[in-house]
């Protein structure tokens, strides 16, 4: 079996009897995507100048320009492949930012907080899901219910935080925000990128398993629990070889600053290509590769884990736009008229009960004040990382729930409604108020030094 | 009984199927981040090897002269085992297993050098003043404080890894291919060599190292000679019988099973087996050898690893050619008729082999597992030790099959997991050492490039 998760995205996520028969040229396709691009751009200043996060607009601006031009050159091969390429280089950015050695004293509370908070606020806020999606079945039954495993892996994969939205939308109040929350916040939403991505496919296997009757649980469990290990440590291995290789590459036969772009993007994709050949993570042994490069030292003094950090920087950016992008364009808007409901109060529901629980679980390890706590419980913006993991889900449905037909495309357009709503909604509502949070919480800028 | 045998076999197939990958991975990862000087120095460790084997006195730096180091650490990982179990891995999963094997071997080295490195360099002196080091050693200096229980983890299941390969699974096949060749009972079999090894093993660490210095050269030229004589003999199958071992490692028949992922993970297991390496067994030996150099010892232990590749690799050339392991009858079998198929009659060659392989395994294990015990419990009490080891051998012969395999399979994978842990963790600090003393000995100088 696989052991990732096989992005591939469904021809049935795509609007139906939206086939368009005129074909465009290669001119017409390259000029499209490049105003998407610019638009991109300007969207991202205006919404900064209203004060929610740049990547809402984008998903916004994604969502304007559904229409059935872009399905057609779209394939599900060319989505499956600008999904895996963008999740793998967010994971190996999201290693390269993770630096230890600024952590001195919070190391223990931050790995709790982005390992612990992903399998907690999963486990509670698919409870939840569960309520709310059975409630609202009940009051209004032309929505469907939805099954506890379809729970678990939303749940799952809105449970990883995004830093990038929240230190574009702290930009206006810089000053205020303690340093540390800001290192607690950028650790822990790098960490649980593959936190997430694990939990999702332990998760997602086991309700496949579970669905073959003629297996014990017992075996069941061990082999997933097997399967689960072999993800992470061969990841994590096959991580470490490329570290070294990508060190030798960077001491010898690098010639100059412009290479290290192309560098990092052949690692980054050697990391996530080779370790799923051999049967890893290939997600864990982007992040762990991009991880030990930061943290690690290199013969070579020309060359700072932060010369590699602003090569990529860029196209971290670029990856980021393309996610939202694609998510906003394949995204079957329409439904959004029917799933509203529950994904407002299942994002309220995260936001206010799970998120704070989450972080308040682990308070007793954390140095940092009530203030400070209370800031990072307001701080769990959702990015990227939920609406691609999104695609991977939606592949899986037809698996774990043994639905076909027209009773899985309803499943797959909740689903995709519900991620997309609670992100959104946790975009704009927490992006919108955070400044005014911090300035209410009466943080006062830090002495200089 | 038969749900405990179920939860076993399961444990066993579970850490397994973890361990294949993970012990390939850090092979690599050890090669390539010690600029694969394991490979390089080679022809370094043979001329220095050379070079000390002049040194018949003890100097003050270890028990072991270079000479008998490197005679007991190859005793240690080339047993009867090693050929059953190539012969066995053949016979399950078809020519294609050598070669898998050998790739283990190599990538292995990396994995040796670091441990025979470690081990010298975190060596120390025991009560009785001499000079102890191994894996529960250096990974009770390296770990950092939350994990230095691994050291004593290593120890105890090391004990018992050694007491399942070293001990039973020897006196098992030994005593077996006695009676069923030579009818000689069992009995008699496992009390002469009690008898043996006792003598041998109260001796201690030296009269362990004279004991394996008669016998180890005699079974490792026989062994070299008899296959190099063979292969001479049929020079035009040689070509052939290579051939196969890379299609069948690529393609495998369907006889075999016909998948890959069956013979690459078979294959490694029995690389693994042979060469020992991750299962920091002859580095503990090596800690008490002279001369005291990390670095030296690490390249006698990719020499030991080399001359173990070349006799398995040999012997499995000569397996394939006599096509003896198509007929899938036992391990020792199938040994015995492609000896006499390489030269009639020759099949006694076999015991002249293995008789002095399992005994000196038997005693060299010994001193091997008293280094845990006493990392245990102390120095002073390693006469229960080997009291014990003596009743192993009585006891062995009568032992299941089943049992051993199983006891085996778990201890070692449970002895295999802190060690590489352990040398993941000390890596980042051990590598640059081990490049810069490279680049002092070699006098080849790096420049860096500007950027």
């Amino acid at each position: 079996m696989t052991s990732d998760l096989p992005l591939t995205v469904l021809a049935t996520a795509m609007p139906t009897g939206s086939a368009v028969t005129t074909s465009m040229s290669l001119p017409a396709v390259i000029a499209l995507i490049s105003s998407f691009f610019l638009g991109t751009l300007l969207v991202s200043r205006l919404s900064v100048r209203l004060g929610v996060p740049s990547i809402l607009g984008v998903l916004l601006l994604g969502i304007m320009t559904n229409n059935s031009v872009v399905d057609h050159f779209l394939t599900p091969e060319i989505i499956e492949l600008l999904h895996s390429t963008s999740l793998s280089l967010l994971l190996f950015y999201a290693g390269l930012t993770t630096n230890f050695s600024q952590l001195k004293g919070l190391v223990r509370f931050s790995l709790c907080l982005a390992i612990g908070g992903v399998i907690v606020s999963s486990l509670m806020f698919s409870a939840t899901i569960w309520l709310i999606a059975s409630l609202i079945h009940g009051v209004l039954p032309d929505i469907p219910a939805l099954p506890l495993p379809v729970c678990f892996l939303v749940a799952a994969c809105v449970g990883s935080t995004d830093a990038g939205a929240t230190t574009s939308v702290l930009r206006r109040v810089e000053p205020l925000v303690p340093v540390r929350v800001k290192r607690v916040i950028q650790f822990e939403s790098s960490l649980n990128d593959p936190a997430a991505i694990l939990f999702l496919s332990a998760s997602a296997g086991l309700f496949i398993a579970l669905q073959n009757p003629d297996l014990q649980p017992a075996i069941v469990l061990a082999k997933q629990f097997q399967s689960f290990l072999r993800n992470v440590g061969s990841g994590i291995m096959c991580g470490l070889i490329l570290v070294y290789l990508s060190q030798f590459i960077l001491r010898q036969i690098l010639m100059s600053r412009d290479q290290v772009l192309v560098l990092g993007l052949s690692i980054a994709m050697a990391a996530y290509g080779f370790t799923s050949l051999i049967g890893g993570s290939g997600f864990v042994a982007c992040f762990v590769t991009g991880a030990f490069l930061a943290n690690n030292i290199y013969n070579n003094p020309h060359i700072t884990p932060e010369l590699i950090e602003l090569s990529l920087e860029p196209f971290n950016t670029l990856m980021e736009l393309m996610v939202f992008l694609l998510f906003g364009l394949l995204f079957p808007s329409h439904f959004l008229l029917d799933y509203w409901l529950p994904g407002l109060l299942m994002a309220l529901v995260l936001m206010l009960i799970v998120r704070p629980f989450s972080v308040l679980l682990f308070q007793k390890l954390s140095p940092l004040t009530k203030r400070e706590t209370a800031l990072v419980c307001w701080c769990g913006l959702r990015g990227a990382v939920p609406l691609a993991l999104t695609f991977s889900v939606i592949h899986e449905l037809p698996e774990i729930t043994g639905f076909a037909g027209a009773s899985l495309q309803s499943l797959t357009d909740y689903v995709e409604s519900l991620v997309f709503v609670i992100v959104i909604i946790n975009l704009s509502l927490q992006g919108f108020t955070l400044p005014h949070v911090c300035r209410w919480l009466g943080f006062q800028p830090e002495p200089a030094g | 009984m038969f749900l405990l045998a179920g939860f076993f076999g399961g444990v066993d197939t579970f850490i397994w199927g973890l361990l294949v990958d993970w012990i390939i991975f850090t092979g690599i990862y050890f090669s390539l981040g010690i600029d694969l000087i394991n490979l390089r120095t080679i022809p370094m460790a043979i001329r220095d090897a050379l070079k000390l084997f002049g040194q018949t006195h003890l100097s003050h730096d270890g028990q072991l002269t270079p000479m008998m180091n490197l005679i007991v650490s190859s005793g240690a990982i080339n047993g009867l085992g090693n050929l059953t179990f190539t012969a066995l891995a053949i016979i399950v999963a078809g020519p294609g297993v050598v070669f898998w094997s050998v790739v283990s071997g190599l990538v292995g080295f990396g994995t040796r050098f670091l441990e025979a490195y470690l081990s010298v360099q975190y060596r120390r002196r025991n009560e009785l003043g001499e000079y102890v080091g191994g894996p529960m050693y250096y990974l009770n200096a390296c770990l950092p404080v939350g994990l230095k229980w691994m050291a004593p983890f290593f120890a105890v299941f090391s004990l018992f890894s050694l007491l399942g390969i070293g001990n039973f699974a020897q006196m098992h096949s030994l005593t077996f291919s006695m009676s069923k060749l030579m009818t000689v009972p069992l009995p008699v079999t496992s009390c002469l060599v009690a008898a043996v090894t006792s003598v041998v093993i109260f001796g201690g660490l030296k009269t362990v190292a004279r004991f394996n210095l008669i016998l180890i050269p005699l079974a490792i030229v026989l062994n070299v000679g008899f296959c190099v004589v063979v292969l001479a003999s049929h020079l035009d199958q040689v070509v052939d019988a290579i051939t196969l071992i890379v299609n069948e490692a690529f393609h495998p028949s369907a006889i075999f099973g016909g998948t890959m992922v069956a013979v690459i993970e078979i294959g490694i297991r029995s690389g693994i087996f042979s060469n020992g390496a991750a299962l920091g067994r002859e580095v503990v030996l090596q800690a008490s050898a002279s001369p005291a150099d990390p670095f030296y010892q690490g390249c006698v232990s990719v020499l030991v690893g080399l001359i173990d590749l070349i006799l398995v690799f040999l012997t499995s050339l000569v397996i394939v050619m006599s096509k003896t392991y198509l007929t899938m009858q036992e391990p020792s079998y199938v040994l015995w008729n492609s000896f006499n198929w390489g030269i009639a009659g020759s099949g006694w060659l076999l015991f002249a082999i293995a008789i002095p392989m399992a005994l000196t395994t038997i005693a060299t294990f010994c001193v091997i597992g008293e280094r845990s015990f006493e990392f245990l419990f102390g120095a002073r009490r390693r006469t229960l030790f080997r009291s014990l080891w003596i009743c192993g051998v009585l006891v062995g012969p009568f032992l299941s099959i089943q049992f051993i395999k199983t006891l085996y399979a778990i201890a070692s994978s449970l002895q295999c997991l802190p060690n590489l842990i352990g040398l993941v963790v000390v890596s980042s600090v051990t590598f640059p050492e081990i490049r810069s003393r490279f680049q002092a000995l070699s006098g080849i100088k790096r420049s860096i490039p500007q950027l």
